[in-house]
């Protein structure tokens, strides 16, 4: 049976042209593992597409990239996706599946709620997901050695998931690679690495998975 | 709340920042060397979160010992 994987693309800033360029890996590895996959890029993240690709494909995947907030995950221009203030809704849209959210504090309330309403396993963080760029590379951002370090290990979780790993074990991974990206900064920049080093450790401090950690895509 | 002990060391670590790098903190935008500089001076939201960012990386090291 074919299963759907869905990731959110917004590119409206900065912040999210970077989280949506930093996504094609994610994309080639669902694809490579025979998933189909819902990208809504651009202006087609938005809530009425969301709800729509979600009842209609029901997706056993989920990933979020964008701004959030306790409460709230956005697509395009802040357009909230998902809310904990809505359970109906969420109960009908996140139960059975998994979530990782690229965002800054949705698992502060939101993960929990949808781990109420029946979702398998909710990634997000706690608190602001940050990262370094370099300012003279935001029309590339793929070519943006900094904020590489960043995607590098964000990107292992989706990346292990969409491998059949569980999520204990995806994390596991990220944090393995968080370790190899700090061991080579300080081999190779260590004057970057106090500047880096940070905020990479920030994020891992305050990554949280909510309901299940055997949970296998 | 943080310490003016603390605002001290990431202020020091801060001028140490490379020009080009930036610092994107989800909707609230992204900063500079000086903005951070600025922010934490302040001791604003966003400065006090540089300066637990920066503090939580260093206390790991008294952890790990």
């Amino acid at each position: 049976m074919t299963e759907y994987f869905m990731i959110t693309l917004p590119s409206y800033d900065d912040v999210t042209a970077y989280l949506s360029q930093w996504s094609n890996e994610i994309v080639e590895t669902a694809k490579e593992n025979r998933f189909r996959v819902i990208e809504l890029k651009g202006e087609d993240a938005n809530r009425k597409n969301f709800e729509q690709r979600m009842k209609s494909n029901k997706p056993i995947f989920v990933m979020f990239n964008g701004h959030g907030n306790e409460k709230t995950i956005a697509g395009h221009d802040n357009q909230p996706l998902l809310s904990s203030e809505e359970n109906i809704r969420n109960e009908k849209l996140s139960q059975g599946i998994i979530i990782f959210c690229r965002s800054c504090k949705s698992a502060a309330s939101l993960g929990p709620e949808c781990e109420k309403c029946g979702c398998k396993a909710f990634i997000g963080y706690r608190k602001k997901f940050i990262f370094v760029y370099d300012a003279s590379r935001v029309s590339t951002p793929f070519k943006d050695e900094q904020a590489a370090y960043f995607f590098r290990v964000s990107n292992t979780i989706p990346v292990s998931l969409l491998n059949s790993h569980s999520v204990e074990k995806a994390m596991e991974k990220a944090d393995v690679q968080l370790r190899k990206e700090v061991e080579y900064l300080k081999a190779h920049y260590d004057f970057f690495t106090q500047h880096i080093a940070p905020y990479l450790l920030w994020n891992k401090t305050f990554r949280t998975v909510c309901g299940d950690k055997n949970a296998k895509v | 709340m943080v310490s003016e002990d603390e605002v001290k060391i990431v202020l020091e670590r801060l001028k140490t920042m490379p020009g080009n790098l930036k610092i994107a903190i989800g909707d609230v935008g992204s900063f500079t060397k000086d903005q951070l500089i600025s922010e934490v001076g302040l001791r604003s939201e966003i400065g006090e979160l540089i300066v637990e960012v920066y503090m939580n990386y260093l206390r790991s090291f008294k952890k790990s010992d």
